[in-house]
């Protein structure tokens, strides 16, 4: 059974998932450190003629300043924007006329800026990145109207869809304190007061070669594309970058919190618990990898244990997804997401979940559902080298995430040696002593469309 | 899983930005089996893996309209057990041996993808070829994947894409088979039964109705073997009903869906052009020269000068039947009207003006430089020989075009902008709450 589309249009937003498909060796990246601090890491792929380069700033909208949600992706349309002179105000215009694509995605954490291209064009493009990464007039005149622009960006992506409203009061809700609780886009009052001198100072402030690191994939060897690294990047001047909030997330909650939302635009309910989890970057390596282990042998399709149980054979549900966001600097959450089958209420749903999950706690999972799963896990990885861009999107993401590139290239081992008596400690931590934060999202008439949601 | 709002919109397929110097490398050969069945093979033995991208001539308009949704229904079911294997039986051994199968469709066709790695292409051919001849079609899998539908149906029928792309089918399509809904509605699909899709599977896949594109680690006579495997016990031809033509009969008017939501979608829509016609070029050109990039008119005009919208794009809708010429914005209540209202002066200003030379040259640069991206990966190199066979282009099509690229002139272009942009005839189809500006 394939997965439908409303759980995705949710996926989407969540942000990283944790899971991405490696192998020991798996991408083989060679890199090179310029003497400013940008890191170039290469994966070379010869099959054909094109080239992905990917310029990466370790900065997202967790960094936009108080009052300012949101900033760092004004601050990514604004580096596509200005003087027809300027590497910005021609960077569309020249990657189109090379026959190439582009685009740019902000998250919390960092702001990545990629171009698809004819191999023979490489330099032509990091000619451009370079000059806007070394300089970028941000003014009146290109900045004003990228406001509006900005709204209605987010009118499509967060006002006009349920899901992203449901989801962006869900984070509002679920985490207090670290800032990835606010919209990456920004709050709609606080993006109509961007300035252009906000602007301007984001990117003095974050936008260096010591704060970036540049991914190059596809048909270049190591030792050409290194020469031009330093060509272009090299005379740019490392700056002195600030210091980034250290900013901690509370314990969860200690009672768990029910949120739920009401929407005329929606017929059928959804229910999301988000259980307070680990993190890789929390130094809980071994849980992390127990994690993923388990949020994939939970949820894969068919097969998977609550799929299988609450889907396939109970028929309590259309579809369910499990999530663990484990890989970033703000807080861990393994969240499940389950849209009930028709007539089926989310009370009766949640009461079969707890039980499932109360098994699970106590009688553990066993040792052939997590050879499976490590299975289903390793399986994807020998098509690796057979999408040279999802390559290189992948390993960016990871690194950007905090995953050293060590760590991502022995990804397959550390996932082959989670072992059971792992999962079940990890099991009884994150479900044991339930503090979840559970949503729920129902229509604003469920007389009507014949269901009890209470 | 690719995007439902993709697939209702791409009845045909979207725009195709193909095709530079490096396809020299692209080499296309031509595989017919001893059984007569065709494919078009790129062999690329770097990479242990093969893709495939096969469609049958069976989409979702070849069902009556109060069979609407079966086709859909389909394409979910074919992997929920075959001959001997139930629903997880079947999809354990796809997760096992890494096969990733998949099933689609959209108005004309009913599309399967297959990626295996050579090591395991024995057992991936052996269940593709399972599903299509002993598809089970139990009845618990049969409730499950329904019910599923119509749970992701309530969720879309309320979504602004959803309804931009209902309402086009509906106005646009009313009274021909492209009309019907792929997904159907709660009511067609509360009456289909299994037998339903066992019937059209008999009448629908067939030798005939076949078009194949291969890409990866096999040879033209492991692929010929393999094709007489998989399809060589199909009928020769398929019995379903021919679609009859269609009649553009949608000019200049504006129809508004009244919804709450904070910005309009909107459509905007002329008559289009067939992939098969030669003049087909000359509306690649146009198309990324009016909306088809960052740097065209309406991209440049409409956001980046007057900031009315986020997207706005254009690009050409193609069914075997009808063609459109469309785009797509999402711009505030308050400025929906204004935007349409600019959009249709650039067209006038297009159609009486024409193009500059420099426009032009930028086009061509773009179309022809831009055809590496198609070849990211085997998958992608498939799709691009599949889609190459739907439309009837040469083999060597991939080292010609450059050439044809190159060859439009100026003049050219902008006569055929004349005859062909229509900016009376552009109609508009607004979900949401405009509001007139004075």
């Amino acid at each position: 059974m394939k997965h439908f589309n409303r759980v995705l249009l949710f996926l989407a937003l969540v942000g990283l998932s944790a899971f991405s498909p490696l192998q020991a060796a798996v991408y083989h990246p060679k890199i090179h450190k310029l003497a400013n601090g940008l890191e170039v890491i290469v994966i070379e792929n010869h099959r054909a003629p094109l080239v992905i380069h990917m310029m990466v700033f370790k900065t997202g909208t967790n960094d936009s300043p108080w009052g300012k949600s949101g900033l760092a992706h004004y601050l990514e349309h604004l580096m596509f924007k200005g003087n027809p002179s300027s590497a910005a105000g021609r960077m569309m215009q020249e990657v189109t006329h090379l026959g190439g694509d582009l685009n740019a995605q902000t998250t919390s954490e960092y702001t990545l800026y990629y171009e698809i291209i004819p191999a023979l064009h490489l330099e032509t493009v990091m000619k451009l990145d370079a000059e806007r990464m070394a300089k970028l007039e941000i003014n009146d005149q290109w900045a004003k109207p990228e406001i509006s622009v900005i709204l209605e960006e987010r009118h499509m992506r967060i006002d006009n869809t349920v899901m992203g409203k449901f989801r962006e009061e869900l984070d509002a809700i679920d985490i207090r304190h670290h800032p990835s609780r606010f919209p990456t886009i920004g709050w709609e009052h606080e993006i109509k007061a961007y300035t252009t001198k906000d602007a301007q100072n984001f990117y003095r402030d974050w936008y260096a070669p010591n704060n970036a690191f540049l991914v190059i994939g596809g048909d270049i060897a190591f030792d050409d594309a290194k020469k031009l690294a330093e060509k272009y990047y090299g005379s740019i001047p490392a700056k002195h970058l600030p210091s980034k909030l250290n900013i901690k997330e509370p314990k969860g909650y200690e009672l768990p919190q029910f949120f739920e939302m009401t929407s005329e635009i929606t017929e059928d309910p959804i229910y999301v618990a988000r259980y307070p989890a680990p993190t890789f970057n929390e130094g809980e390596k071994k849980k992390f990898y127990a994690l993923a282990v388990l949020e994939n042998l939970l949820s894969r399709p068919v097969t998977g244990r609550l799929t299988e149980s609450l889907v396939e054979r109970q028929h309590l549900a259309v579809q369910l997804s499990v999530n663990y966001t484990g890989l970033q600097a703000g807080p861990g959450r393994f969240q499940l997401m389950i849209a009930p089958s028709q007539k089926v209420s989310l009370t009766k749903l949640e009461k079969t979940l707890a039980k499932e999950l109360e098994k699970l706690v106590r009688d553990g999972v066993t040792a052939e559902e997590i050879e499976n799963t490590k299975d289903y896990i390793l399986a994807e990885l020998v098509y690796t080298q057979d999408d040279i861009i999802k390559a290189s999107q992948t390993l960016a993401s990871l690194y950007a995430s905090g995953m050293p590139i060590q760590e991502i290239e022995s990804w397959p081992d550390a996932i082959k040696a989670v072992t059971p008596e792992e999962i079940n400690q990890v099991l009884r931590e994150v479900f044991a002593h339930p503090q979840p934060v559970v949503g729920r999202l129902v229509p604003k008439n469920s007389k009507k469309s014949g269901r009890d949601t209470k | 899983m690719r995007g439902f709002l993709n697939r209702l919109l791409t009845g045909g397929i979207l725009f195709f930005s193909l095709i530079s110097a490096s396809q020299a490398s692209l080499k296309i050969q031509e595989v017919i089996s001893s059984h007569g069945i065709k494919a078009w093979l790129v062999e690329d033995h770097t990479i242990p893996v093969i893709s495939l991208r096969m469609s049958f001539k069976a989409g979702a308009s070849y069902v009556p309209a109060e069979k609407a949704g079966l086709v859909e229904v389909l394409s979910h079911m074919l992997d929920e057990g075959a001959g001997t294997l139930n629903s997880r039986e079947f999809n354990e051994k796809l997760q096992k041996l890494a096969i990733d199968l998949s099933f689609e469709c959209d108005s004309d066709e009913f599309k399967i993808f297959l990626k295996t790695t050579k090591n395991h292409h024995q057992e991936a051919f052996d269940l593709l070829k399972l599903a299509l001849t002993q598809p089970r079609f139990d009845a618990r899998e049969f409730e499950k994947i329904r019910s599923a539908i119509i749970s992701s149906l309530k969720v879309q029928e309320k979504t602004p894409d959803y309804l931009v792309a209902k309402t086009f089918k509906e106005v646009l399509m009313a009274n021909h088979p492209y009309g019907r809904l792929r997904m159907g509605t709660e009511e067609t699909l509360k009456k289909l039964t299994p037998h339903d899709l066992k019937a059209f599977v008999q009448k629908a896949f067939a030798k005939d109705a076949l078009t194949i594109g291969v890409c990866g680690d096999i040879t033209p006579q492991e692929l010929k073997k393999t094709l007489d495997h998989m399809f060589g016990d199909l009928p020769d031809q398929s019995s379903l009903p021919q679609i009859p033509s269609f009649e553009h009969s949608w000019d200049g008017e504006t129809k508004i869906v009244q919804t709450n939501f904070p910005q309009s979608r909107a459509l905007f829509v002329q008559k289009g052009l067939s992939a098969r016609d030669p003049e087909y070029i000359y509306m690649v050109l146009l198309n990324q020269i009016l909306g088809g990039s960052p740097t065209s008119r309406l991209f440049s005009q409409v956001r980046a000068r007057e900031g009315y919208v986020y997207t706005i794009s254009t690009s050409s809708e193609n069914y075997d039947h009808a063609y459109f010429f469309l785009g797509e914005l999402g711009s505030a209540n308050r400025h929906v009207l204004s935007a349409l209202k600019l959009i249709r002066e650039i067209w006038s200003q297009v159609k009486e003006k024409g193009v500059t030379q420099a426009e032009l040259e930028e086009a061509k640069s773009y179309v022809a430089g831009s055809f590496v991206l198609n070849l990211t990966s085997s998958g992608s190199i498939a799709e691009l020989i599949h889609y190459y066979q739907r439309w009837g282009y040469p083999m060597d099509y991939p080292q010609k075009r450059d050439k044809l690229i190159k060859s439009v002139t100026l003049d050219q272009l902008n006569k055929f902008a004349e005859k062909f942009l229509d900016p009376q005839g552009l109609s508009f189809i607004i979900v949401g709450k405009p509001e007139a500006q004075n």
